[in-house]
Protein backbone atom coordinates (compact mmCIF):
# COMPACT_ATOMS: atom_id res chain seq x y z
CA UNK A 1 0.00 0.00 0.00
CA UNK A 2 2.55 2.50 1.44
CA UNK A 3 4.85 1.26 -2.04
CA UNK A 4 2.55 2.83 -3.86
CA UNK A 5 3.06 6.63 -3.08
CA UNK A 6 6.04 7.48 -5.14
CA UNK A 7 5.03 11.43 -6.00
CA UNK A 8 8.22 13.41 -4.59
CA UNK A 9 10.50 10.80 -4.67
CA UNK A 10 14.06 11.40 -6.57
CA UNK A 11 15.30 8.42 -8.70
CA UNK A 12 18.53 9.53 -8.93
CA UNK A 13 20.69 9.42 -12.23
CA UNK A 14 22.69 11.97 -14.52
CA UNK A 15 20.60 11.81 -17.74
CA UNK A 16 20.44 15.11 -20.11
CA UNK A 17 17.03 16.10 -17.76
CA UNK A 18 18.75 15.29 -14.81
CA UNK A 19 21.23 17.95 -15.26
CA UNK A 20 18.91 20.60 -16.65
CA UNK A 21 18.90 23.66 -14.21
CA UNK A 22 16.22 22.94 -12.04
CA UNK A 23 14.65 26.22 -11.99
CA UNK A 24 14.09 26.00 -16.03
CA UNK A 25 12.79 22.28 -15.26
CA UNK A 26 10.07 24.12 -13.18
CA UNK A 27 9.17 26.56 -15.81
CA UNK A 28 9.62 23.61 -18.66
CA UNK A 29 7.21 22.08 -16.03
CA UNK A 30 4.80 24.52 -15.69
CA UNK A 31 4.62 24.94 -19.58
CA UNK A 32 3.94 21.42 -19.82
CA UNK A 33 0.87 21.74 -17.84
CA UNK A 34 -0.69 24.71 -19.60
CA UNK A 35 -0.17 22.65 -22.81
CA UNK A 36 -2.04 20.05 -21.61
CA UNK A 37 -5.35 22.13 -21.09
CA UNK A 38 -4.36 23.85 -24.32
CA UNK A 39 -4.96 20.57 -26.17
CA UNK A 40 -8.39 20.39 -28.29
CA UNK A 41 -8.43 17.00 -29.94
CA UNK A 42 -6.98 13.46 -29.99
CA UNK A 43 -4.21 14.29 -32.18
CA UNK A 44 -2.37 16.59 -29.73
CA UNK A 45 -2.81 13.81 -27.32
CA UNK A 46 -1.10 11.87 -29.63
CA UNK A 47 1.51 14.38 -30.24
CA UNK A 48 1.82 14.71 -26.01
CA UNK A 49 1.98 11.12 -25.72
CA UNK A 50 5.11 11.21 -27.69
CA UNK A 51 6.48 13.97 -26.36
CA UNK A 52 6.33 12.75 -22.85
CA UNK A 53 7.05 9.18 -23.28
CA UNK A 54 10.41 10.83 -25.12
CA UNK A 55 11.39 12.27 -22.26
CA UNK A 56 10.78 9.43 -19.42
CA UNK A 57 13.09 7.39 -21.96
CA UNK A 58 15.63 10.02 -22.16
CA UNK A 59 15.18 10.63 -18.58
CA UNK A 60 16.31 6.94 -17.71
CA UNK A 61 13.72 6.63 -15.23
CA UNK A 62 12.02 2.89 -15.91
CA UNK A 63 8.89 3.96 -17.52
CA UNK A 64 7.29 1.40 -15.03
CA UNK A 65 8.53 3.50 -12.06
CA UNK A 66 6.76 6.47 -13.74
CA UNK A 67 3.67 4.90 -14.53
CA UNK A 68 3.57 3.23 -10.62
CA UNK A 69 2.49 7.45 -9.59
CA UNK A 70 -0.96 6.94 -11.04
CA UNK A 71 -2.22 3.77 -9.62
CA UNK A 72 -2.92 5.62 -6.16
CA UNK A 73 -5.08 8.24 -8.37
CA UNK A 74 -7.15 5.72 -10.01
CA UNK A 75 -10.47 5.61 -8.13
CA UNK A 76 -9.73 9.49 -8.75
CA UNK A 77 -9.58 8.85 -12.61
CA UNK A 78 -12.51 6.87 -12.51
CA UNK A 79 -14.91 8.97 -10.56
CA UNK A 80 -14.11 12.48 -12.46
CA UNK A 81 -14.11 9.96 -15.72
CA UNK A 82 -17.81 9.22 -14.47
CA UNK A 83 -19.14 12.32 -13.70
CA UNK A 84 -17.76 14.01 -16.59
CA UNK A 85 -19.48 11.50 -18.70
CA UNK A 86 -22.75 11.80 -17.39
CA UNK A 87 -22.93 15.70 -16.26
CA UNK A 88 -22.10 17.19 -20.18
CA UNK A 89 -24.77 18.17 -22.10
CA UNK A 90 -24.96 17.70 -25.39
CA UNK A 91 -26.56 15.23 -28.34
CA UNK A 92 -27.86 12.34 -26.19
CA UNK A 93 -27.00 8.72 -27.40
CA UNK A 94 -28.20 7.02 -24.52
CA UNK A 95 -30.89 7.51 -21.84
CA UNK A 96 -31.51 5.74 -18.32
CA UNK A 97 -33.87 7.65 -15.96
CA UNK A 98 -31.85 10.99 -14.87
CA UNK A 99 -28.65 9.34 -16.55
CA UNK A 100 -27.77 10.69 -20.14
CA UNK A 101 -25.05 9.51 -22.01
CA UNK A 102 -24.02 12.22 -24.67
CA UNK A 103 -21.63 12.43 -27.01
CA UNK A 104 -19.72 15.17 -25.70
CA UNK A 105 -19.91 13.63 -22.38
CA UNK A 106 -17.66 10.42 -23.82
CA UNK A 107 -14.94 12.68 -25.32
CA UNK A 108 -14.94 15.45 -22.59
CA UNK A 109 -14.54 12.04 -20.27
CA UNK A 110 -11.43 10.78 -22.29
CA UNK A 111 -9.96 14.46 -22.21
CA UNK A 112 -10.22 14.42 -18.41
CA UNK A 113 -8.74 11.16 -17.99
CA UNK A 114 -5.90 11.82 -20.20
CA UNK A 115 -5.26 15.23 -18.88
CA UNK A 116 -5.22 13.56 -15.09
CA UNK A 117 -2.84 11.09 -16.43
CA UNK A 118 0.07 13.61 -18.30
CA UNK A 119 -0.41 15.75 -15.40
CA UNK A 120 0.70 12.82 -12.90
CA UNK A 121 3.06 11.77 -15.47
CA UNK A 122 5.11 15.29 -16.20
CA UNK A 123 5.28 16.21 -12.51
CA UNK A 124 6.24 12.87 -10.85
CA UNK A 125 9.21 13.15 -13.38
CA UNK A 126 9.65 16.56 -12.61
CA UNK A 127 10.41 15.21 -9.24
CA UNK A 128 12.12 11.73 -10.12
CA UNK A 129 14.65 13.90 -12.19
CA UNK A 130 14.99 16.61 -9.64
CA UNK A 131 16.35 15.70 -6.17
CA UNK A 132 14.76 17.98 -3.65
CA UNK A 133 17.96 20.19 -2.98
CA UNK A 134 17.69 21.12 -6.36
CA UNK A 135 14.05 21.47 -6.38
CA UNK A 136 13.81 23.93 -3.65
CA UNK A 137 16.33 25.90 -4.69
CA UNK A 138 14.68 26.43 -8.47
CA UNK A 139 11.65 27.59 -6.64
CA UNK A 140 13.42 29.67 -4.29
CA UNK A 141 15.24 31.38 -7.86
CA UNK A 142 11.89 31.47 -9.36
CA UNK A 143 9.99 33.60 -6.84
CA UNK A 144 13.20 35.74 -6.31
CA UNK A 145 11.11 38.56 -7.96
CA UNK A 146 8.48 38.45 -5.20
CA UNK A 147 10.82 38.75 -2.79
CA UNK A 148 11.54 41.85 -3.33
CA UNK A 149 7.65 42.45 -2.82
CA UNK A 150 8.47 41.44 0.91
CA UNK A 151 7.10 37.15 -0.02
CA UNK A 152 9.41 35.10 2.65
CA UNK A 153 10.78 33.36 -0.19
CA UNK A 154 14.04 31.61 1.24
CA UNK A 155 11.35 30.74 4.28
CA UNK A 156 8.90 29.17 2.27
CA UNK A 157 11.63 26.91 -0.32
CA UNK A 158 13.31 25.05 3.01
CA UNK A 159 9.55 24.41 4.39
CA UNK A 160 8.98 23.05 1.04
CA UNK A 161 12.13 21.09 0.69
CA UNK A 162 11.50 19.97 4.62
CA UNK A 163 8.35 19.04 3.50
CA UNK A 164 9.78 16.97 0.27
CA UNK A 165 12.59 15.43 2.72
CA UNK A 166 10.34 13.68 5.13
CA UNK A 167 8.26 11.92 2.96
CA UNK A 168 10.31 9.02 2.52
CA UNK A 169 10.86 9.16 6.22
CA UNK A 170 7.92 9.44 7.88
CA UNK A 171 6.61 6.49 5.34
CA UNK A 172 9.41 4.48 6.57
CA UNK A 173 8.18 5.35 10.02
CA UNK A 174 4.71 4.46 9.25
CA UNK A 175 6.06 1.08 7.56
CA UNK A 176 7.47 0.63 10.63
CA UNK A 177 4.64 1.45 13.45
CA UNK A 178 2.38 -0.45 11.42
CA UNK A 179 4.47 -3.59 11.49
CA UNK A 180 5.10 -2.99 15.41
CA UNK A 181 1.40 -2.80 16.09
CA UNK A 182 0.89 -5.69 13.78
CA UNK A 183 3.55 -7.87 15.68
CA UNK A 184 0.62 -7.22 18.53
CA UNK A 185 -2.27 -8.38 16.52
CA UNK A 186 -3.61 -4.94 14.93
CA UNK A 187 -5.47 -5.34 11.65
CA UNK A 188 -5.35 -2.55 9.54
CA UNK A 189 -6.92 -4.60 6.31
CA UNK A 190 -10.40 -5.93 7.36
CA UNK A 191 -13.26 -4.54 8.67
CA UNK A 192 -16.14 -1.48 7.94
CA UNK A 193 -15.10 1.83 7.57
CA UNK A 194 -15.61 2.69 11.02
CA UNK A 195 -13.71 -0.19 12.16
CA UNK A 196 -10.82 0.42 9.84
CA UNK A 197 -10.74 3.97 11.02
CA UNK A 198 -10.50 3.43 14.76
CA UNK A 199 -8.12 0.71 13.74
CA UNK A 200 -5.82 3.60 12.85
CA UNK A 201 -5.58 5.04 15.97
CA UNK A 202 -2.35 3.06 17.46
CA UNK A 203 -0.96 3.96 13.94
CA UNK A 204 -1.41 7.52 13.89
CA UNK A 205 -0.62 8.59 17.66
CA UNK A 206 3.03 7.30 17.62
CA UNK A 207 3.40 8.52 14.08
CA UNK A 208 2.34 12.57 15.36
CA UNK A 209 4.50 12.08 18.22
CA UNK A 210 7.26 10.87 15.99
CA UNK A 211 6.86 13.93 13.10
CA UNK A 212 7.09 16.40 16.10
CA UNK A 213 9.88 15.01 17.70
CA UNK A 214 11.70 15.23 14.33
CA UNK A 215 10.53 18.54 13.90
CA UNK A 216 11.99 19.63 17.20
CA UNK A 217 15.24 17.45 16.19
CA UNK A 218 15.60 19.19 13.26
CA UNK A 219 15.01 22.72 14.69
CA UNK A 220 17.81 21.90 17.45
CA UNK A 221 20.66 20.80 14.21
CA UNK A 222 19.59 23.50 12.40
CA UNK A 223 20.26 26.08 15.25
CA UNK A 224 23.38 24.12 16.13
CA UNK A 225 25.06 25.27 12.28
CA UNK A 226 23.72 28.65 12.90
CA UNK A 227 21.21 28.78 10.21
CA UNK A 228 19.00 31.83 9.72
CA UNK A 229 16.83 32.71 7.13
CA UNK A 230 17.93 33.66 3.38
CA UNK A 231 19.63 37.06 3.32
CA UNK A 232 23.14 36.91 2.53
CA UNK A 233 23.25 33.43 2.25
CA UNK A 234 25.74 31.88 -0.21
CA UNK A 235 25.32 29.03 -1.98
CA UNK A 236 27.81 25.23 -1.99
CA UNK A 237 26.70 24.81 -5.45
CA UNK A 238 25.91 27.66 -8.39
CA UNK A 239 23.78 26.63 -10.30
CA UNK A 240 24.37 27.90 -13.87
CA UNK A 241 21.71 28.24 -16.87
CA UNK A 242 23.93 26.37 -20.16
CA UNK A 243 23.18 24.71 -23.45
CA UNK A 244 21.26 22.04 -22.46
CA UNK A 245 18.74 23.93 -20.97
CA UNK A 246 18.80 26.70 -23.87
CA UNK A 247 18.32 23.57 -25.96
CA UNK A 248 15.91 22.33 -23.91
CA UNK A 249 13.63 25.38 -24.10
CA UNK A 250 13.66 25.82 -27.77
CA UNK A 251 12.53 21.81 -27.72
CA UNK A 252 9.23 22.55 -25.67
CA UNK A 253 8.73 25.73 -27.03
CA UNK A 254 8.87 24.11 -30.72
CA UNK A 255 6.41 21.25 -29.04
CA UNK A 256 3.94 23.72 -28.10
CA UNK A 257 3.69 25.58 -31.47
CA UNK A 258 3.48 22.14 -32.92
CA UNK A 259 0.37 21.45 -30.32
CA UNK A 260 -1.16 25.11 -31.31
CA UNK A 261 -1.00 24.02 -35.04
CA UNK A 262 -2.56 20.80 -34.97
CA UNK A 263 -5.52 21.83 -32.54
CA UNK A 264 -5.88 24.63 -35.71
CA UNK A 265 -5.97 21.18 -37.79
CA UNK A 266 -8.29 19.38 -35.95
CA UNK B 1 12.31 -26.71 16.86
CA UNK B 2 9.43 -24.24 16.51
CA UNK B 3 11.42 -21.68 13.47
CA UNK B 4 12.26 -22.90 10.72
CA UNK B 5 13.82 -21.08 7.87
CA UNK B 6 14.88 -23.27 4.55
CA UNK B 7 16.61 -21.14 2.32
CA UNK B 8 14.94 -18.07 2.85
CA UNK B 9 15.92 -14.95 0.37
CA UNK B 10 14.29 -11.09 0.39
CA UNK B 11 14.59 -8.01 -1.99
CA UNK B 12 13.56 -4.82 -0.78
CA UNK B 13 11.61 -2.49 -3.18
CA UNK B 14 12.06 -4.69 -5.97
CA UNK B 15 12.61 -3.22 -9.15
CA UNK B 16 12.80 0.08 -7.76
CA UNK B 17 16.25 2.51 -7.79
CA UNK B 18 16.98 1.47 -4.51
CA UNK B 19 16.61 -1.91 -4.68
CA UNK B 20 18.58 -4.51 -2.10
CA UNK B 21 18.56 -7.66 -1.22
CA UNK B 22 18.24 -8.09 2.48
CA UNK B 23 18.73 -11.90 2.64
CA UNK B 24 20.36 -14.35 0.84
CA UNK B 25 19.63 -18.19 0.96
CA UNK B 26 19.40 -18.10 4.76
CA UNK B 27 18.60 -21.29 6.63
CA UNK B 28 18.26 -21.80 10.64
CA UNK B 29 16.28 -23.65 12.94
CA UNK B 30 15.19 -22.64 16.54
CA UNK B 31 14.89 -24.96 19.17
CA UNK B 32 11.69 -24.70 21.47
CA UNK B 33 13.84 -22.91 24.77
CA UNK B 34 16.51 -22.08 23.07
CA UNK B 35 18.32 -18.46 23.59
CA UNK B 36 19.29 -17.98 20.38
CA UNK B 37 21.79 -14.67 19.69
CA UNK B 38 22.06 -12.77 15.95
CA UNK B 39 24.76 -10.68 15.55
CA UNK B 40 25.57 -8.37 12.32
CA UNK B 41 26.23 -5.21 11.56
CA UNK B 42 23.87 -2.45 10.67
CA UNK B 43 22.36 -3.38 7.57
CA UNK B 44 23.49 -7.08 7.46
CA UNK B 45 19.85 -8.29 7.13
CA UNK B 46 18.58 -8.93 10.81
CA UNK B 47 15.93 -6.95 11.43
CA UNK B 48 15.13 -8.34 7.87
CA UNK B 49 15.42 -12.10 9.27
CA UNK B 50 13.16 -11.58 12.44
CA UNK B 51 10.64 -10.41 10.86
CA UNK B 52 10.40 -13.15 8.91
CA UNK B 53 9.90 -15.22 12.13
CA UNK B 54 6.22 -13.59 12.83
CA UNK B 55 5.15 -12.90 8.90
CA UNK B 56 5.21 -9.59 8.81
CA UNK B 57 7.43 -10.52 5.76
CA UNK B 58 7.33 -13.00 3.51
CA UNK B 59 10.55 -14.98 2.09
CA UNK B 60 10.37 -14.83 -1.64
CA UNK B 61 11.88 -17.74 -2.24
CA UNK B 62 12.66 -20.77 0.51
CA UNK B 63 10.28 -21.42 3.28
CA UNK B 64 9.69 -20.54 6.26
CA UNK B 65 7.76 -22.78 9.00
CA UNK B 66 6.41 -21.46 12.70
CA UNK B 67 5.23 -24.46 14.82
CA UNK B 68 4.39 -26.16 11.44
CA UNK B 69 2.32 -23.06 10.07
CA UNK B 70 3.88 -22.19 6.38
CA UNK B 71 3.78 -18.55 6.79
CA UNK B 72 4.09 -17.88 2.68
CA UNK B 73 1.03 -19.99 2.29
CA UNK B 74 -2.23 -18.35 1.47
CA UNK B 75 -4.59 -19.81 4.11
CA UNK B 76 -1.45 -19.45 6.43
CA UNK B 77 -3.31 -17.93 9.90
CA UNK B 78 -0.82 -15.01 10.22
CA UNK B 79 -2.87 -13.53 13.67
CA UNK B 80 -1.82 -17.32 15.18
CA UNK B 81 1.91 -17.13 14.19
CA UNK B 82 1.84 -13.46 15.73
CA UNK B 83 0.64 -14.59 19.27
CA UNK B 84 3.71 -17.34 19.03
CA UNK B 85 6.44 -15.74 18.12
CA UNK B 86 6.10 -12.20 19.70
CA UNK B 87 8.41 -9.61 17.79
CA UNK B 88 9.69 -6.73 20.01
CA UNK B 89 11.10 -4.05 17.47
CA UNK B 90 13.81 -1.58 17.93
CA UNK B 91 12.65 1.42 20.01
CA UNK B 92 9.44 -0.56 20.70
CA UNK B 93 8.54 3.07 23.18
CA UNK B 94 7.92 4.35 19.48
CA UNK B 95 4.81 2.23 19.23
CA UNK B 96 3.02 3.47 22.53
CA UNK B 97 -0.06 5.71 21.88
CA UNK B 98 -2.47 4.43 24.78
CA UNK B 99 -3.59 6.94 27.18
CA UNK B 100 -2.19 4.82 30.26
CA UNK B 101 0.13 2.00 30.18
CA UNK B 102 -2.57 0.19 31.62
CA UNK B 103 -4.26 0.00 28.47
CA UNK B 104 -1.27 0.21 25.87
CA UNK B 105 -0.09 -3.47 27.52
CA UNK B 106 -3.76 -4.91 27.31
CA UNK B 107 -3.70 -3.73 23.48
CA UNK B 108 -2.41 -7.11 22.08
CA UNK B 109 -4.58 -8.92 24.78
CA UNK B 110 -7.67 -7.01 23.15
CA UNK B 111 -6.96 -7.61 19.29
CA UNK B 112 -6.74 -11.71 20.64
CA UNK B 113 -10.28 -11.46 21.93
CA UNK B 114 -9.49 -12.39 25.74
CA UNK B 115 -12.04 -11.50 28.63
CA UNK B 116 -11.70 -8.92 30.82
CA UNK B 117 -10.18 -10.71 33.45
CA UNK B 118 -7.78 -12.44 31.60
CA UNK B 119 -6.64 -9.12 30.16
CA UNK B 120 -6.18 -7.92 33.21
CA UNK B 121 -4.43 -10.80 34.75
CA UNK B 122 -2.12 -11.26 31.79
CA UNK B 123 -1.39 -6.55 32.02
CA UNK B 124 -0.12 -7.56 36.00
CA UNK B 125 1.78 -10.85 34.73
CA UNK B 126 3.47 -9.01 31.96
CA UNK B 127 4.41 -6.28 34.01
CA UNK B 128 5.61 -7.84 36.76
CA UNK B 129 7.88 -9.85 34.33
CA UNK B 130 9.21 -6.68 33.27
CA UNK B 131 9.32 -4.89 36.42
CA UNK B 132 6.92 -2.57 35.52
CA UNK B 133 5.74 -0.95 39.31
CA UNK B 134 1.96 -1.40 39.91
CA UNK B 135 1.23 2.39 40.17
CA UNK B 136 2.78 3.22 36.64
CA UNK B 137 0.46 1.12 35.12
CA UNK B 138 -2.06 4.09 34.93
CA UNK B 139 0.09 7.24 34.51
CA UNK B 140 0.48 7.84 30.55
CA UNK B 141 2.81 6.43 28.65
CA UNK B 142 4.26 9.16 27.42
CA UNK B 143 5.22 11.13 31.17
CA UNK B 144 7.30 7.76 32.44
CA UNK B 145 10.88 7.49 32.15
CA UNK B 146 12.69 6.20 29.18
CA UNK B 147 13.90 2.45 30.35
CA UNK B 148 9.92 2.40 31.87
CA UNK B 149 8.96 2.74 28.34
CA UNK B 150 11.05 0.30 26.73
CA UNK B 151 9.79 -2.31 29.66
CA UNK B 152 6.17 -1.19 28.69
CA UNK B 153 6.24 -1.70 24.99
CA UNK B 154 8.19 -5.42 25.79
CA UNK B 155 5.33 -6.09 27.92
CA UNK B 156 2.79 -5.21 25.40
CA UNK B 157 4.50 -8.32 23.71
CA UNK B 158 4.40 -10.52 26.34
CA UNK B 159 1.01 -9.92 27.27
CA UNK B 160 0.61 -11.89 23.66
CA UNK B 161 1.63 -14.89 25.83
CA UNK B 162 4.10 -15.85 22.57
CA UNK B 163 5.91 -18.95 23.03
CA UNK B 164 9.18 -16.88 21.59
CA UNK B 165 10.11 -13.99 22.26
CA UNK B 166 12.00 -12.54 19.34
CA UNK B 167 14.34 -8.96 20.36
CA UNK B 168 15.59 -6.81 18.10
CA UNK B 169 17.79 -4.71 19.89
CA UNK B 170 16.17 -4.64 23.15
CA UNK B 171 18.82 -2.29 24.73
CA UNK B 172 19.77 0.60 22.31
CA UNK B 173 19.60 3.85 23.21
CA UNK B 174 19.50 2.75 26.90
CA UNK B 175 22.22 4.03 29.62
CA UNK B 176 24.37 1.09 31.26
CA UNK B 177 22.13 0.24 34.26
CA UNK B 178 19.05 0.06 32.02
CA UNK B 179 20.62 -2.10 29.73
CA UNK B 180 21.66 -4.80 32.21
CA UNK B 181 18.23 -4.39 33.62
CA UNK B 182 16.37 -5.83 30.45
CA UNK B 183 19.09 -8.10 29.93
CA UNK B 184 18.57 -9.62 33.13
CA UNK B 185 14.84 -9.41 32.96
CA UNK B 186 14.76 -11.19 29.78
CA UNK B 187 17.41 -13.52 31.15
CA UNK B 188 15.37 -14.28 34.53
CA UNK B 189 11.90 -14.66 31.96
CA UNK B 190 13.75 -17.03 29.69
CA UNK B 191 15.32 -19.10 32.94
CA UNK B 192 12.09 -18.60 34.54
CA UNK B 193 9.07 -19.65 32.20
CA UNK B 194 11.31 -21.55 29.31
CA UNK B 195 10.24 -19.09 26.81
CA UNK B 196 12.13 -18.84 23.46
CA UNK B 197 14.14 -16.10 23.10
CA UNK B 198 15.84 -14.49 19.81
CA UNK B 199 17.68 -11.28 20.97
CA UNK B 200 19.61 -9.54 18.25
CA UNK B 201 22.01 -6.96 19.42
CA UNK B 202 25.29 -5.80 18.27
CA UNK B 203 26.51 -5.56 22.35
CA UNK B 204 28.94 -8.43 21.81
CA UNK B 205 28.89 -8.13 26.06
CA UNK B 206 25.16 -8.74 25.89
CA UNK B 207 25.27 -11.57 23.92
CA UNK B 208 28.23 -13.40 25.43
CA UNK B 209 26.71 -12.85 28.78
CA UNK B 210 22.87 -14.62 28.11
CA UNK B 211 22.97 -16.62 24.74
CA UNK B 212 23.35 -20.10 24.18
CA UNK B 213 23.82 -20.56 20.49
CA UNK B 214 24.75 -17.70 18.07
CA UNK B 215 24.10 -16.45 14.84
CA UNK B 216 26.06 -13.99 12.69
CA UNK B 217 25.20 -12.27 10.10
CA UNK B 218 26.94 -10.85 7.44
CA UNK B 219 25.72 -9.02 3.85
CA UNK B 220 22.02 -10.74 4.33
CA UNK B 221 23.77 -14.23 4.83
CA UNK B 222 24.51 -16.33 7.94
CA UNK B 223 28.53 -16.44 8.06
CA UNK B 224 28.79 -18.39 11.41
CA UNK B 225 27.05 -20.30 13.71
CA UNK B 226 28.14 -22.11 17.36
CA UNK B 227 28.13 -21.55 20.94
CA UNK B 228 29.14 -18.26 21.45
CA UNK B 229 32.47 -19.00 22.93
CA UNK B 230 33.23 -20.75 19.39
CA UNK B 231 32.28 -17.83 17.36
CA UNK B 232 33.97 -15.22 19.90
CA UNK B 233 37.11 -17.48 19.20
CA UNK B 234 37.34 -16.41 15.85
CA UNK B 235 37.51 -12.79 16.54
CA UNK B 236 39.67 -11.54 14.02
CA UNK B 237 37.04 -12.87 11.26
CA UNK B 238 34.45 -11.41 12.87
CA UNK B 239 36.94 -7.80 13.33
CA UNK B 240 37.08 -8.03 9.40
CA UNK B 241 33.42 -8.25 9.48
CA UNK B 242 33.12 -5.04 11.04
CA UNK B 243 32.06 -6.86 14.49
CA UNK B 244 34.22 -7.55 17.51
CA UNK B 245 34.20 -9.84 20.08
CA UNK B 246 33.77 -9.12 24.07
CA UNK B 247 36.99 -7.40 25.40
CA UNK B 248 37.22 -9.97 27.56
CA UNK B 249 37.61 -11.98 24.98
CA UNK B 250 40.41 -10.53 23.25
CA UNK B 251 42.15 -10.22 26.71
CA UNK B 252 42.40 -13.73 27.67
CA UNK B 253 43.14 -15.09 24.59
CA UNK B 254 46.09 -12.80 24.69
CA UNK B 255 46.84 -13.72 28.62
CA UNK B 256 46.90 -16.87 28.30
CA UNK B 257 45.70 -18.20 24.72
CA UNK B 258 41.97 -19.07 26.49
CA UNK B 259 38.77 -19.14 24.64
CA UNK B 260 36.53 -17.46 27.09
CA UNK B 261 33.64 -15.15 26.51
CA UNK B 262 31.94 -13.40 30.03
CA UNK B 263 34.08 -11.71 32.70
CA UNK B 264 32.80 -14.69 35.13
CA UNK B 265 34.34 -17.34 33.27
CA UNK B 266 37.66 -15.31 33.04
CA UNK B 267 37.26 -14.95 36.95
CA UNK B 268 37.12 -18.07 37.97
CA UNK B 269 40.15 -18.92 35.41
CA UNK B 270 42.07 -16.29 36.60
CA UNK B 271 41.40 -17.16 40.36
CA UNK B 272 42.42 -20.91 39.97
CA UNK B 273 45.75 -19.75 38.55
CA UNK B 274 45.94 -17.56 42.07
CA UNK B 275 45.68 -20.32 44.10
CA UNK B 276 47.32 -22.67 42.35
CA UNK B 277 50.50 -19.96 42.51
Amino acid sequence: MLKDITLGQYFPGNSFIHRLDAMIKLILSAVYLVIIFLIKNFYGYGLLAAFTLFTIIISTVPLKFVLKGIKPLLWFIIFTAILNLFMTGGTVIWQFGFLKLTKEGISFAVFMMLRIVFLVLGTSLLTYTTSPIALTDGIERLLTPFGKMGLPTHELAMMMSIALRFIPTLLEETDKIMKAQMARGADFQSGNLIKRAKALIPLLVPLFISAFRRADELAIAMECRCYRGGKNRTRLNESKIGYPDIIACVFVLLFALAIISVNKAG
Amino acid sequence: MIIKAENISYTYSEGGPFEKAALYNVSLTINRGDFVGIIGHTGSGKSTLVQHFNGLLKPESGRLTVDGIDTSEKKADLKKVRTKVGLVFQYPEHQLFEETVRKDIAFAPVNMGLSPDEIHDRVIWASRLVGLPEEILDKSPFEISGGQKRRAAIAGVLAMKPEVLVLDEPTAGLDPRGRDEILRQIKKLHDETGITVVLVSHGMEDIANTVNYLYVMNNGRIVMHGEPMKVFSRYEELEEMGLTAPQVTKLMKKLCGLDVCTVHQAKEYILGVLRRA
